[in-house]
């Protein structure tokens, strides 16, 4: 107990260069160096705290915990309501909900519906990515460019995809299906992992575990299970097929994986992370391609399709235009 | 010069082993595999490694955390594989375990060190932002940050190695 103080000391210090590790100057690291050679207690418990701070278990707990509001679910609602309006604490109530730096959350109220839960809008903007532990401990991750509302009631869970696409992890509830709602589809599940996509007007729903729901609005239903996916096109009808569902989605690495994906679908995935939107001319929409493309830089991935397609890229303020190469 | 160890099966196993426990995601092992013999077989041309093996399963920390990680930065994390004079092994917990014991350790923690933590690791702000975010001076931010990342490694180790932990000598299995 009495050695209790340098160890902790020691630790400290190890959890500072651990933490600063990234933006540390060469300066800097040579210091380091010399701290953790001065002594193999200084090495060890470097040693020990980067093998628990780089672990992805610490990540995906520090993801998945519980909201703040509803860990102490007796707050009064009047307080909450100034709580999350007043301009410095509106972040201090998603402690908990892993919100990305940028992302924007926004509570609106329903003044005299006390028994249901605010709907909840999550949003990114583009080129961000974002995600959020729901009340329920389901996860969403948000793509870019991406808008869902989420109400909560005792019977229900009601999610609204306005645009873009989110991967869900769902928390079993038997009593309460998870709905994921789109302009011309909802996908039900009770307990499971699925995206769901909006690319222009189609809806592609992928599913990583379990099986979901899908429902044509006024149409049909289907059932899409793991390892499948279903894209509902208005223009070009129902399209499906498999894929790896262990694979990590792709997007959530900065990449963009095509397996003859027509180039209109390819463009929109682009557009969630460029401010200068590319417009494609509609000779080209229905051109199939293949290949892993980099979200987060436009200019490189557009060079790559250019030059296997012979299209022409032209910037027009803040648009691209893609175009047929003139021969 | 050495690349000979890193080739022998025996070596792919025990790494495979390890990868397998401490990823979330078991089916990329053989990714991560080749990640990290490459990097190790990079990092052994560079300079001498005493012990390879210790030195592979930190680098294969690095490699999962950097596959995991969605921020752009992380995919970079380059030479941060760390070879350590006092290493490790491979002891490591299953992952649902681990999971488990840092949700409790997070939770265990006050709402405003819990608070500092998510920003800091989770949503990467700089202690900086934290500190204007959540109206508290730098110190106090430095403060609890530090206080958290050792109370989870502390959780981690009391289960992973607990004879490093300094005050066990004669270990219940021994006796």
């Amino acid at each position: 107990m009495n050695n209790k103080a340098p160890r902790d000391e020691i630790l400290e210090t190890a959890a500072d260069w651990c933490d600063r590790l990234e933006t540390l100057t060469p300066g800097e690291r040579r210091q380091l160096n010399a701290w953790i050679a001065t002594d193999p207690e200084h090495a060890r418990a470097y040693d020990t705290m980067r093998h628990t701070i780089l672990d992805v278990a610490l990540l995906e707990a520090a993801a998945n915990l519980p909201s703040e509001e509803l860990r102490k679910n007796r707050f009064p609602l009047g307080a909450w309501v100034a709580h999350v309006f007043a301009p410095k604490a509106s972040w201090g109530v998603l402690v908990g909900a892993a919100v990305a730096a940028c992302a924007v959350t926004v509570f609106l109220l329903r003044p005299s519906a006390p028994m249901v839960a605010p709907p909840q809008l999550l949003a990114t903007k583009t080129g961000e990515r974002s995600t959020v532990a729901l009340a329920d401990k389901s996860v969403v991750y948000l793509n870019a460019d991406t808008q869902i509302s989420v109400s909560y009631s005792s019977h229900a869970r009601l999610l609204n995809l306005s645009r873009g696409e989110a991967i869900f992890q769902v928390t079993k509830d038997k009593a309460r299906p998870f709905r994921v709602a789109t302009a011309i589809a909802t996908v039900t599940a009770v307990g499971t992992r699925f995206g769901v996509d909006r690319v222009g007007d189609a809806v592609e729903v992928r599913v990583y575990e379990g099986t979901v729901d899908v429902e044509r609005s006024g149409v049909d239903h289907r059932a899409v299970s793991r390892g499948q996916w279903l894209l509902i096109d208005p223009k070009r009808g129902i399209s499906g097929g498999s894929f790896a569902p262990e694979a990590y989605p792709n997007w959530r690495t900065g990449w963009l994986e095509a397996d003859r994906m027509p180039l209109a679908y390819v463009v929109a995935r682009l557009n969630r992370y460029t401010d200068d939107k590319i417009a494609l001319d509609s000779k080209l929409d229905a051109v199939e391609l293949s290949g892993r493309f980099r979200l987060d830089n436009t200019a490189v991935s557009l060079q790559m399709i250019a030059a296997v397609f012979d299209i022409d890229v032209t910037r027009q303020d803040h648009r691209i235009l893609l175009t047929p190469k003139h021969k | 010069m050495n690349d000979g160890i890193f080739q022998s099966a025996e070596v792919r196993r025990r790494l495979l082993a390890y990868i397998s426990r401490r990823d979330r995601n078991p089916a990329s092992s053989e990714d991560v595999l080749q990640e990290t013999l490459l990097r190790l077989l990079e990092q052994t041309r560079k300079k001498t490694i005493d012990d390879p093996m210790a030195y592979a399963f930190r680098i294969a920390d690095t490699v999962i955390f950097a596959r995991a990680r969605q921020r752009r930065r992380e995919t970079e994390l380059g030479d941060l594989d760390f070879e350590c004079t006092a290493p490790r092994g491979d002891q490591v917990l299953e992952y649902k375990q681990r999971m488990a014991l840092f949700r409790d350790g997070l939770l265990a923690m006050t709402p405003v060190r819990r608070a500092v933590f998510v920003k800091r690791h989770l949503e990467g702000k700089s202690r900086g932002q934290i500190a204007e975010d959540m109206n508290l001076s730098l110190e106090a931010v430095k403060k609890h940050l530090l206080r958290a990342m050792i109370e989870l490694t502390n959780r981690n180790e009391a289960l992973e190695s607990p004879a490093q932990m300094g005050n066990v000598k004669g270990s219940s299995h021994e006796q």
